[in-house]
């Protein structure tokens, strides 16, 4: 059977690569009793896939990866027997039982189906960024910013990939930009935010932008362009950033990446 | 989150932040409540380095099952962090509580190379301990060294406040039994060390003086006070099937060195190759049960994960249940495709066949240790593998589908001539014209050896601690006859050589066989800015020779003169079990090129039967193998 698991990673664990990660779940899984698919050939690794990178510095709760298992598991043992290995700084949240591959398809993974991620932004203490310079940024028509690849540099306009903007007002969202429909939800907010360590305050909003193989703009850009409507330079240790969630599409609608059986 | 004691700020400036935030999967915590002894282990290396040492897991386990004991874990900082703590005065930390090492009641020390006498002054001065025992006050930590070099302990005596020498299962409660005493009785530091130098293993150096003659060799080494003892044993753990061995290890987040499971099948080894320091400090050899290692390795690898285990030893081959523990755990984890790895096996039907099993052949290769190039030189060193077996071993292999060899020497042998060079590359030409002798169809591909050597370095407690070490020139110049050798070979292409550092050599030369004059070098070289002295890249040569220099070190005295039988050697005061006077004889019988049996072959009265342990006590056959019985306290008889 195949499944996607959902994952948080928090704490000290942000300092985390992403290779580091994958051995982490690949020993984390061999922990476990768990039947887990292995290649074939002299160095048979698992079959496994992530669906996006995580930058060192960055927390989540919008984690995932995609597992095959040789025999059948309910969603509720997979979540059961994964959290049962977890360090004190992962957690694992949801385990959706995938639909079996057709032979001679071309394999669907959650990093294909990726379009959108959700992060929650907050400048630390002492750093100069208050809400006048999030409602700005919320406004601004266009934002060009230099997108810098190995070859090339080249402009574009950051808010095409801005599809919502958030505050949180006493526990509260108030929209600053908003889509029709939102996909900041109560359940969004409630699960997104599980393991966010800091206390939402007055200079920390959620958005959501493009993410996948197609149009990705980092959470990093987006502070980036905050601090420049600050008028201070962008040092990544200015924000704590966290992902709340992963979406996809299926059926032409994004949807949280453990709601498709892709 | 868990406290941390870098800010982000830092963390996220230095390289692999992961190494200094603990958290591994098996790390213990405690309740500083309920604790009363707070003692840190190090391994003066990076992270990487020393999270794939075997010996701190084992005492870190075994301290952390006293319930009123917490040990935690401390490696060097990389040269980065090094830095930015210097700077910004940040005190060194352990892992698992982030708290300041200075703050703990023991720093424990091991001591596996050294090249890495720098390192531990930088752990020192980071922590904000003073370097020198006589410098410490009642608040610092005691600070303990162990390991291999503390057979040799006394370029580093005087930063140390005591060394326990011999394998750390055997006193260590025995220790912090002690020190929970004086510490309820408020004695002192002083106090508490004097009662230590009466626990059996422990060496405080501050209780013992030494004396030298004219000609600067010693002329005497004695305990300052009547009841601390003139001689030392070695600590010995008798039962090593039934003893502390970690069931969960930790489990590193970052790739480190050794990132497999470490089953020790034994420890010592039976050879008695008389360049090797840990086959005669380990002896006797004494083999785990199989019924314990399967155990160990099951509970392992379920309780870390981990996708490899290897089997770790002297020398695996003289296990003597080998092919049943192997073949065991080919069959049990199979399934769970976890990768077996066997280092330090003879070549033989029973190697092949397994390594054929663990293995893709066509990317692995062969590895020999000849350590030198003829029969007379390795007569000499003991080495008892013949050309023979290279040459048939090399033909098995190539008959199972290898074609690449790795080939191990030393250059500077005592008695080494031109002839013992040139063997190297002879030999080395052997085996790849014994690849060509299959048949074209039989083969695959080309044949590659490759030709490693290294500079010998003669240790304390082997048969060669005499002897002197060559000079530098003379080694360089083997190094280019070597080479030019090589390249006159019919297979030249299929030959490669490389070959190791001199310089680093030198310095480990000195170290190795020093006294307790070079620890003012030792710390003027580290305040010279010398540290990661094991890193190449971080080995600065001039600065060691500039110190060196100033204070009238020299490699003539140290390294490359032959010292006399009855000279007084400053290790002497250890005992190891094997005695100076069967080291001697070896010695002898090396020049006279007389090899001397193995430990199952025959017994050669080295001394360490007083262990009364391990291969000593084994039955042995009259056709001079022998059976291996448990020789635990039970059933010895």
């Amino acid at each position: 059977m195949r499944a996607r698991i959902r994952f948080s990673k928090f704490g000290s664990m942000k300092f985390l690569g992403h290779l580091d990660v994958m051995r982490y779940f690949q020993k984390a899984i061999r922990r476990t009793d768990l039947d887990v698919c292995y290649s074939e050939g002299f160095h048979p690794h698992q079959i496994m896939s992530f669906a996006q990178p995580l930058s060192v510095s960055l927390t989540s709760d919008g984690e995932y990866f995609d597992v095959e298992f040789r025999t059948e598991h309910s969603e509720a043992e997979l979540l059961e027997k994964l959290s049962a290995v977890m360090g004190d700084e992962f957690a694992v949240s949801r385990a959706t039982r995938l639909n079996d591959y057709v032979k001679h398809t071309k394999k669907v993974t959650s990093m294909s189906l990726i379009c959108a991620a959700a992060y929650y932004i907050e400048a630390k203490p002492k750093v100069p960024v208050s809400l006048k310079h999030i409602r700005s940024f919320a406004e601004a028509e266009t934002f060009p910013v230099l997108r810098k690849t190995k070859s090339s540099e080249r402009e574009f306009d950051l808010m095409s990939g801005v599809r919502e903007l958030w505050l949180l007002q006493e526990g509260q969202p108030v929209c600053l930009r908003a889509a029709e429909p939102s996909l900041f939800t109560e359940e969004l907010w409630r699960t997104g935010l599980a393991h966010w360590e800091g206390e939402p305050s007055c200079a920390g909003f959620a958005c959501l932008v493009d993410a996948g193989s197609e149009k990705n703009v980092s959470a990093d850009l987006v502070a980036g362009a905050v601090s420049q409507i600050a008028g201070i330079p962008y040092r990544g240790t200015d924000y704590h950033i966290h992902r709340m969630e992963l979406f996809g599409t299926d059926g032409g609608k994004a949807v949280p990446l453990w709601k498709i059986v892709l | 989150m868990r406290k941390l004691a870098l800010s982000e700020e830092i963390l996220l400036q230095v390289e692999k932040p992961a190494r200094y935030i603990g958290g591994e999967i098996n790390m213990i915590k405690k309740d500083l409540d309920q604790v009363d002894v707070r003692f840190c282990m190090c391994f003066p290396d990076v992270y990487e380095v020393g999270m794939s040492h075997l010996g701190i897991q084992i005492i870190y386990d075994m301290l952390n099952k006293q319930e009123h004991t917490w040990c935690e874990r401390v490696y060097s900082p990389w040269v980065d962090l090094d830095a930015i703590m210097r700077r910004e005065h940040i005190p060194l930390f352990a892992l698992e509580s982030q708290d300041p090492v200075k703050e703990f009641d023991f720093l424990g020390i091991t001591l596996q190379y050294e090249m890495c006498y720098t390192n531990v002054l930088q752990i020192l001065d980071l922590a904000q301990i003073p370097l020198h025992s006589a410098e410490r006050g009642e608040d610092d930590p005691i600070v303990v060294g162990g390991g291999p070099c503390s057979y040799n302990p006394e370029p580093i005596a005087e930063f140390f406040d005591f060394f326990y020498l011999g394998e750390g299962e055997t006193r260590y409660f025995e220790l912090l039994d002690l020190y929970r005493s004086y510490k309820k009785a408020g004695k002192s530091r002083r106090e508490f060390l004097r009662a230590v130098a009466k626990v059996p293993g422990m060496y405080v150096p501050s209780l013992y003086r030494a004396t030298y003659h004219e000609d600067g060799t010693l002329a005497s080494f004695s305990p300052i006070a009547e009841d601390v003892p003139a001689r030392i044993r070695k600590e010995v753990e008798t039962n090593v099937s039934d003893t502390f061995y970690p069931e969960k290890p930790l489990v590193p987040y970052l790739k480190v060195i050794q990132d497999r499971v470490v089953l020790e099948i034994q420890r010592g080894c039976i050879r008695g190759c008389r360049f090797c320091q840990a086959g005669m400090v380990y002896r006797p050899i004494r083999e785990r049960s199989t019924e314990y290692l399967k155990t160990l390795a099951e509970r392992m690898l379920a309780a870390t994960g981990q996708e490899e285990i290897t089997l770790s030893s002297l020398s695996s081959s003289d296990y003597s249940k080998l092919p049943e523990l192997v073949y065991y755990l080919i069959d049990k984890y199979k399934e769970k495709y976890v990768n077996i790895s066997l280092p330090s096996l003879r070549i033989d039907a029973f190697a092949l066949d397994v390594m054929s099993k663990v293995q893709d052949i066509s990317k692995s290769s062969l590895t020999f240790a000849p350590e030198a190039g003829t029969q007379r030189m390795r007569n000499v060193i003991n080495k008892g593998l013949t050309e023979e077996d290279i040459l048939t071993g090399a033909m098995d292999a190539f008959r199972g589908g290898w074609n690449k060899v790795k080939l191990y020497f030393m250059l500077g042998l005592p008695t080494e001539q031109p002839e013992d060079v040139q063997g190297i590359a002879y030999l080395a030409e052997k085996i790849a014209e014994e690849y060509y002798t299959l048949p074209k169809d039989k083969r695959n591909g080309k044949v590659g050896v490759t030709i490693s050597t290294s500079y010998f370095i003669p240790k304390p407690f082997t048969p060669f601690q005499w002897a002197p070490m060559i000079p530098r020139e003379r080694f360089l110049e083997h190094q280019r006859l070597l080479q030019a050798t090589v390249r006159e070979q019919r297979n030249r292409k299929s030959l490669s050589y490389h070959w190791h550092d001199a310089e680093t050599s030198e310095l480990e030369g000195i170290l190795a066989r020093g006294d307790r004059r070079l620890a003012k070098s030792i710390e003027e070289a580290y305040r010279a800015g010398c540290i990661y002295d094991a890193w190449s890249e971080y080995f600065q040569y001039d600065k060691w020779q500039e110190v060196f220099a100033r204070n009238g070190v020299t490699a003539e005295f140290y390294n490359l003169r032959e010292r006399g039988k009855d000279e007084l050697l400053p290790w002497d005061f250890i005992d190891v079990g094997v005695s100076r006077r069967y080291l001697w004889n070896e010695y002898e019988r090396a020049k006279r090129e007389t090899v001397t049996p193995n430990c199952r072959k025959k017994c050669m009265g080295c001394g360490a039967a007083a262990f009364g342990c391990g291969v000593c006590f084994e039955e042995r056959q009259p056709d001079g193998s022998s059976v291996y019985y448990d020789a635990s306290p039970n059933t010895a008889g």
